[in-house]
């Protein structure tokens, strides 16, 4: 059986080194009227990129990535204004425009890739960490738009929506490799091979392992004089294994992710005993898709696409005499069909179905020995929406964008989900938009059903979807050639926001639907030329939520991000240098202070063809900081990793 | 108020799902070959300079050069182009990875798609030059790119900002700006 895995893989690596091809050149010898004639084909020939959203998207290139060394999609997403990630050093969290609800596990936002809805059934929850099926390596360009997009996307896009597209075989055209050294004693390979053999077949391929021992943190609640250090010894480790593959073929497309990692947890949490080994997480998922796009007449376009997904978890924890377990899994499988029609003079029309089935939700909790079940509950599910949107150009200068959709949901009403956008060219470098939009997220089965026999946690069958109506003002100008400035302005109202408390009947954790909870804030951005070749990019948020029963939990008032990234002098050396500040927040049981965190990162590129290598500096000045815990730890604050050095090599075959 | 919505729903969804199955195994009302966008565009922006006249005696214009800033299919396909001579184009081909001082040489830069920041750099790089700044994606012309690239409903469409290209000492001609999309000052 290992053999012929190993077998495998070696035709897998070889194919890639020896694909190399290039399309057919039809095209060089027309005039540009003609051309302008030609149907193309390609993505953007029938999905929307989220860049064309209704809203003040940031767009983060390979190249910016690269750049600043990001090593994770929540670390790339962090250098929009008003987003900051936290890590209870097993999940890494995402709050945005001042949302953060410790144990929340990311599932009022959207992940996609290529378009395409990544959040798993079961927790709603979009990956951004190293628990991300997808590899940060695979991404051409990252979207991020704040806001809801329900109107498009149906539940979970509340606070925003991230759009990973990822590199096709023609961009790739070749092999790829990469190498990564860490001073958490750890490594990281990463192949990516593509190419494009006809006008019509193109395929790529990546793969990407890691090992990673991690360090040894010390929580101060632990520290007992005489007992414990505080230390948890050796208990950080990492490690996963992601491959993905694309392959078009004329109209027809296929994809395919897989992707396996487990995190050992050093935080003692829901009462294991400290510094004792064994407690893990293990997420895995595997996604599969086929998509067949199609021109139906010169004005009308349909896509039609099929998939399916699985996602498992496996939580252990050691107690005394006792090895708990959380097990989850789920299934899925759904249709969505698209048709686009540009016939109308002025309008882009586009209307949608989708159709999603859950055969599989499980959730259990066990004793594995002794053994003894505290939840074994099974459930399904189903879920289905219809939707329109409809880009008006109104008059020259003025655009609006329109979109409605109504979502059927098993157990709850059907909702609507409206977007209202008015864009405004005020000139060529100045435009002002005006957007409005209602999104919603319905009750996930954890949150709904889970139970740890009630020791900790009890189920909420009854919640209800929380909604989200929000308006946000939005200007983007062009001072100078060298200087851009935009700023928003927004207010969020969230009903029946889904909040876990605990109940003081019995002290346990559950979900409920609280109160209205109000949010607004302010965020600047600019981007200026200093000098001939350094580019600075700053931003600032100011946040603010209003909920009864005071301040909210993981809600920094202020943001403030600096980016400065270009050539080092003529050392042939480029430079990446971040530093981010947060304001001081609340935390569950009492606050954590602000801080101000940098990275720096310095890139060149090798003689001939032996490629280019970076060396990073994550925590440059070796800050002790503290992020919220989440609930079910001892811990009120956990510690951030310290200073951390890598260096990367990348060639291309 | 939920219950004639849900009948509705109910209603629209069992049509569309009929107009899909309907659709999907109709016959195809159009049976043109398509061609991949990367080449169209590649082929596009190959014909610009035919459209565009740089002042005489600019130091660029000499010995002009095209450089390129978008890793992936888009320089591949514009390597092709410049390297097969189509069009007739004169230019010759350097591709440049993004260190803005090296822009200065160039009679034309193409920025490709999703890299605001490239752009911003591009754009500030080369302002006050006659250098034809050429990007991909919706919304460039805002960022400070001449001539924008997009697909519309399958076709690729050019965008002109002419206030930018008068701002270069760069002239387009009538047939350039007809062809465009649209032409903002």
């Amino acid at each position: 059986m290992a053999r012929t895995r190993l077998e495998w893989w070696a035709a897998v690596v070889l194919a890639a080194l020896c694909a190399r091809g290039h399309a057919a050149d039809a095209v060089s010898a027309l005039p540009l009227d003609e051309l302008l004639n030609v149907e193309v084909s390609g993505a953007s020939r029938f999905l929307q990129p989220l860049a064309d959203a209704p809203a003040s998207v940031t767009v983060i290139s390979a190249e910016e990535i690269r750049r600043f060394g990001f090593r994770t999609l929540g670390e790339a997403l962090q250098s929009a204004p008003g987003v900051y990630a936290t890590s209870d050093r097993d999940y890494t969290f995402l709050g945005v425009r001042g949302f953060g609800r410790p144990g929340d596990y990311n599932s009022r936002i959207l992940v996609l890739a290529d378009g395409v809805s990544r959040n798993d059934p079961i927790y709603n929850q979009a990956t951004v960490g190293n628990e991300s099926p997808l590899e940060l390596d695979w991404v051409k360009q990252l979207e991020f738009a704040p806001g809801p997009a329900s109107a498009l996307y149906g539940g979970n896009a509340l606070f925003g929506t991230a759009n990973a597209v990822l590199w096709t075989g023609a961009d790739i055209d070749g092999t790829r490799l990469s190498t990564t050294l860490e001073s958490g004693r750890g490594v990281r390979l990463g192949l990516l091979s593509g190419g494009r053999s006809q006008p019509d077949r193109d395929w790529v391929f990546g793969l990407a392992v890691s090992q990673q021992d991690g360090w040894d943190p010390r929580f101060r609640e632990f520290a007992v004089p005489g007992v414990s250090d505080g230390v948890a010894h050796g208990l950080d480790a990492e490690r996963y294994l992601k491959a993905f593959a694309k392959l078009s073929v004329g109209e027809w497309q296929f994809s395919a992710n897989l992707a396996s990692r487990r995190k050992n947890v050093p935080t003692a949490y829901y009462g294991t005993p400290f510094d004792t080994p064994g407690n893990y997480s293990n997420d895995r998922s595997a996604y599969l898709d086929v998509s067949h796009a199609r021109s139906l007449a010169p004005d009308w376009a349909q896509h039609l696409r099929v998939y399916g997904g699985s996602y498992s978890f496996i939580g252990q924890y050691v107690f005394p005499g006792a090895l708990n377990r959380d097990e989850a899994r789920a299934r899925w499988w759904g249709l969505d069909y698209r048709l686009s029609y540009s016939g109308l003079p002025g309008h882009r029309l586009m209307f949608g179905a989708e159709a999603q089935a859950t055969p599989r939700l499980d959730q259990r909790n066990l004793d594995v020995s002794p053994r003894f079940d505290y939840l074994d509950d099974k459930r399904s599910g189903r879920s289905g929406g219809i939707y329109v949107q409809d880009e008006w150009r109104l008059a020259s200068r003025w655009t609006a964008n329109l979109g409605l959709r109504l979502d059927r949901l098993k157990d709850f009403a059907t909702i609507a989900s409206p977007r209202l956008a008015l864009i405004h060219q005020a000139q060529a470098d100045t435009v002002l938009k005006l957007l409005y939009g209602r999104a919603f997220r319905s009750p996930n089965a954890y949150e709904r059903f889970y139970d740890d026999g009630n020791f900790t946690q009890k189920a909420n069958p009854d919640l209800k979807p929380e909604r989200i109506a929000t308006a946000e003002l939005a200007l983007e100008h062009r001072l100078h050639p060298d200087i851009q400035v935009g700023g928003s302005y927004y207010h969020y109202r969230v009903d029946r926001l889904i909040d876990q408390v605990v109940d003081p009947a019995d002290g346990l954790f559950v979900f409920v639907n609280s109160s209205p909870v109000h949010a607004r804030g302010i965020e600047l951005e600019t981007e200026a030329m200093l000098g001939a070749a350094l580019r600075l990019k700053a931003s600032v948020a100011w946040q603010r939520l209003t909920q009864p029963g005071g301040e909210p939990v993981n809600s920094p008032r202020r943001l403030g991000k600096l980016f400065l990234d270009g050539p080092l002098f003529a050392t042939g050396w480029t430079l990446g240098l971040d530093i981010q500040a947060i304001a001081a927040r609340r935390s569950l049981a009492g606050a954590v202070a602000g801080y101000a965190s940098g990275n720096l990162t310095l890139r060149r590129s090798l003689p001939g063809r032996s490629g280019e290598v970076s060396l990073g500096i994550r925590n440059l000045a070796g800050n002790h900081y503290l992020d919220p815990a989440p609930p079910g730890m001892v811990q009120d604050a956990l510690p951030r990793d310290g200073r951390q050095f890598s260096l990367r090599w990348d060639v291309s075959l | 108020m939920t219950v004639p919505l849900s009948q509705l729903f109910r209603r629209l969804y069992r049509a569309a799902w009929l107009f899909l199955l309907a659709l999907l195994f109709g016959p195809a009302a159009v049976a043109e070959t398509s061609l991949p966008e990367d080449e169209v565009k590649a082929a596009v922006v190959a014909n610009l300079p035919l459209f565009v006249r740089w002042p005489a005696g600019a130091a660029n214009a000499a010995h002009p050069q095209v450089c390129v800033l978008a890793p992936g299919a888009m320089e591949a396909a514009l390597l092709r182009q410049y390297r097969e001579g189509g069009n007739g184009n004169a230019l010759d081909f350097k591709p440049v990875t993004a260190v803005p001082e090296q822009l200065r040489e160039c009679a034309m830069v193409f920025v490709g798609a999703g890299d605001p920041a490239t752009l911003f750099r591009a754009a500030a790089a080369v302002a006050g030059r006659p250098v034809l700044l050429v990007a991909e994606g919706h919304g460039v012309l805002q960022r400070g790119a001449m001539i924008g690239l997009a697909v519309q409903e399958g076709r690729v469409v050019i965008d002109v900002n002419l206030g930018a290209l008068r701002r270069a000492q760069l002239d387009a001609s009538a047939k350039l700006l007809r062809l465009a999309r649209t032409v903002v000052e």
